[in-house]
């Protein structure tokens, strides 16, 4: 996330004090994180928008239950979570790879109101990590996607994904040893 | 003797450490500031994980439409409009939400609409316009004359004339003839 969340900048917990700027404040900063974890995960972009919203409304109505005991940034992370994996089983599947298959937000990555240049650069640098993020299993995925780009300490992600924290540190160094391979590979 | 002063450190150790710091032990940074080729581990580890956190930030800053999207968030969270308003924006969030999700839904919306188009002008076809001319030909059952069943029978002969009513009668000029 762009932003620290917990503690006293605890969103949910303002709101149930009867503050709303933080977690609007929330909502603006951290929409674009969410749309591209959903994208990296494999949603199109139509999907990944429609989840994000379905994230933050999902936390904006279990402000009234929300026990604060967790930190913030990782109660919102299992909230994504179970978004992705209620919308993974309503899905039709999509064939036998679709594990594997590129993820769909990395055609969409591209700002058509920046210069053709920059947009042409930034395009083939977020396609060519989409790629080499497309040949990780799923579960390698989410772990690097939590601890690298979100930086959740390994505690936070075993707690997260209910795994013991030597599973998480495993996973990660196979994601990253993949990552660095595929990524060595480019000719570029 | 520190127990960890000899203890091997694997790459999934180091791996961690780039990417968090503060996990790291004392005797961790000790074996590090000692063993020069654990340090070089660690730098290309590190490298690595800022690579993929740059390469993935680009991606990110690339969000053009995360404002837009916001606003529809706020709109229905802390910003939610009470009026039939929100009640309309909601629904058509909804409906915009259900289009986009399917083919067939989509299919199913533009026939309703078409068909619903067309009612108007059915509804002119079938009021406004002359309706075709046609002649229908039938033939009605003769009505029977009132005075063939309900007339009473004549008591006496109708074709002899009462001698003194035929004289009673004036003579019109021209129509009496002598015999």
């Amino acid at each position: 996330m762009k932003g620290s969340w917990d503690e006293d900048r605890d969103p949910l917990s303002a709101l149930r004090a009867g503050d709303a700027a933080l977690f609007e404040a929330f909502v603006t900063s951290e929409v674009s994180t969410f749309v591209a974890f959903f994208a990296r995960q494999g949603a199109d972009r139509a999907e990944a928008e429609d989840l994000t919203q379905e994230v933050f409304l999902r936390l904006f109505r279990s402000a009234t239950n929300y026990d604060a005991r967790d930190r913030f940034s990782a109660y919102a992370w299992r909230v994504a979570r179970n978004a992705w994996i209620d919308r993974k089983r309503r899905r039709v599947p999509r064939g036998e790879g679709g594990d594997d298959e590129l993820p769909t937000g990395a055609r969409d990555v591209i700002d058509p109101h920046e210069g053709a240049l920059d947009g042409l650069q930034r395009g083939e640098e977020a396609g060519r990590v989409h790629a080499a993020l497309a040949k990780l299993s799923e579960s390698h995925r989410l772990v690097f996607e939590l601890g690298v780009l979100q930086e959740l300490p390994y505690a936070t992600i075993s707690d997260l994904l209910e795994i013991p924290v030597g599973t998480v540190k495993s996973r990660m160094f196979h994601a990253l040893r993949k990552l660095r391979e595929v990524l060595g590979e480019d000719p570029r | 003797m520190n127990p960890d002063s000899n203890r091997h450190y694997s790459d999934e150790d180091l791996l961690e450490w780039a990417l968090d710091p503060s996990s790291m032990t004392p005797e961790a940074e000790a074996a590090l500031q000692a063993d020069t080729e654990l340090r070089r581990s660690l730098e290309s580890w590190e490298a690595t994980v800022s690579e993929l956190r740059v390469g993935f930030a680009s991606e990110e800053q690339a969000e053009h439409a995360s404002e837009r999207l916001a606003d529809s968030i706020l709109a229905q969270t802390t910003r939610e409009d009470l009026s039939w308003r929100g009640d309309l924006r909601l629904v058509s969030s909804f409906v915009r939400r259900g289009l986009s999700r399917s083919v067939w839904t989509k299919l199913v919306a533009a026939s309703l609409i078409i068909h619903i188009s067309a009612l108007p002008i059915l509804g002119y076809m079938l009021l406004v316009e002359t309706p075709e001319r046609h002649f229908n030909i039938f033939l009605e059952k003769p009505v029977d004359p009132p005075f063939e069943e309900n007339l009473p029978e004549p008591d006496r002969e109708v074709d002899s004339l009462d001698p003194e009513l035929g004289d009673r009668l004036p003579e019109l000029p021209g129509e009496t003839e002598e015999h």
